[in-house]
């Protein structure tokens, strides 16, 4: 009874998640494995670390627990990001979510990181998120003297 | 630090860029090729615009087109649109995307209005409506608007304004007024569900009467970059979406009872604080 109401997820460093099926399938991606492959019950996800697929697990228990109750989801969500303010956990998260299809987690990791990325200059966003600028220096000015209302007020960095 | 963040889709960055703020994303269009190409797109964009865009724009007087959000986002802050047939004003706010409106003349609550004596009806080339109420004379102003707090975007601060011109003819209106904003619960004005707030204000500076400007005890009115001038009638925040809610903006002078004239009244504006 217990083994056909649970699965096993396995991390892509080789750990192993115990989690219930309830819980596991609110991930549309893992849904569509289990769906496709019902005699297995391990099931390997080799983009997801052990440490970002053990918050992802948490989040999915909580969302079960809080069943269709809003005000309880926020606050359970409000419980889950308290402390997470690494940009590069958020990152891990961002694209854990968004292959496991878990559309309130991806909402909720994309509305943190972008609360932090509020009032920032282009500067600030290229080093926190390690992107190589790809414009010319024209491209770039262009760029700014287009929107040069929006720059307007923003500390540079 | 490997590069992580280039390892998200396009459609992440967008998701992200989709809980920033419009003025943000813009800004943010100068960090790279690929976060140009997230910010330009509509799952940003259509977050952007109010949830109610699509009711708004069938109300609309002309057509709008537009073959992208963000086009239509631009549209609506550039050119105000004319609702309801011509009765009211809608833009957005370019840096938050709020809404905001301007209620014509003609949709305002003014006494003695259907005096031709107090008030007459006139056109304005540079008006957003078809008319204008010009003050002939009168002793008693008095000029509320009403908008239901519903038609505004929640949780925000809002600012209300009358927007008028002078005669260079005008007279008597260096006298203190009161600007009221208060919230009203389903039209019925004995229920004011939250306080009164009242300050003093002038739509012209009383400098004939040799006070200094510095000593104004109320707020004056400003000259707006579309030639009108504007006062402002109060702050309030719109909360979380009422139906019952309206919101009463109010300028009287019932105290001096001077005679009054040459008031060019466009209407009531109501756009958020920024």
């Amino acid at each position: 009874m217990a083994e056909e109401n649970t699965i096993t997820l396995k991390s892509s460093d080789g750990k192993e998640f115990l989690i219930s099926k309830k819980a596991a399938t609110l991930s549309e991606t893992i849904k569509a494995m289990v769906e496709e492959d019902n005699s297995s019950s391990v099931f390997p996800l080799t983009v997801v670390d052990s440490k970002t697929l053990a918050d992802v697990i948490t989040f999915l228990n909580k969302h079960v627990d809080c069943g269709d109750d809003d005000d309880k989801k926020k606050s359970c969500d409000e419980e889950f990001m308290a402390g997470k303010d690494d940009m590069k956990d958020l990152f891990d998260l961002v694209v854990a979510a968004n292959y496991l299809d878990v559309k309130d987690l991806l909402d909720l990791i994309c509305g943190k990181i972008a609360d932090m990325m509020q009032g920032k200059s282009p500067e600030w966003v290229r080093k926190t998120f390690n992107i190589q600028n790809d414009f010319s220096p024209e491209e770039e000015a262009k760029v700014r003297e287009e929107y040069a209302w929006a720059h307007e007020g923003v500390e540079e960095d | 630090i490997t590069k992580r963040f280039t390892l998200l889709p396009e459609g992440c960055i967008a998701n992200i860029l989709s809980f920033t703020s419009p003025k943000d994303a813009c800004r943010f269009e100068a960090v790279s090729f690929g976060f140009k190409s997230a910010a330009d797109s509509d799952t940003v964009w259509e977050r952007f615009l109010p949830p109610d865009y699509q009711n708004i724009l069938v109300r609309s007087s002309s057509p709008v087109t537009y073959s992208s959000k963000k086009e239509l986002f631009f549209r609506l802050c550039d050119s105000p649109l004319l609702l309801d047939e011509g009765k009211l004003s809608f833009w957005l706010s370019k840096p938050s995307g709020k809404k905001c409106y301007m209620l014509c003349a003609r949709e305002l609550q003014i006494a003695w209005i259907d005096t031709p004596i107090n008030w007459n009806w006139t056109s304005l080339p540079e008006s957003r409506f078809s008319e204008v109420a010009e003050l002939m004379s009168v002793c008693w102003l008095e000029i509320l608007g009403i908008i239901r707090s519903k038609m505004l975007s929640p949780m925000t601060n809002y600012e209300a304004y009358l927007v008028f011109k002078l005669r260079e003819t005008h007279y008597g209106l260096d006298c203190s007024s009161k600007a009221t904003i208060k919230f009203v619960k389903d039209g019925n004005l004995t229920e004011i569900v939250e306080g009164v707030a009242t300050s003093n204000v002038y739509i012209v500076p009383p400098l004939s009467r040799s006070v200094s400007r510095q000593n104004i005890d109320g707020r004056v009115s400003q000259t707006r970059s579309d030639s009108w001038m504007e006062i402002e009638l109060g702050t309030f925040f719109n909360g979380e979406i009422d139906n019952d809610i309206d919101i009463h903006m109010q300028l009287l002078e019932g105290v001096d009872l001077g005679w009054k004239k040459g008031l060019i009244l466009q209407g009531i504006e109501v756009r958020p604080k920024e």
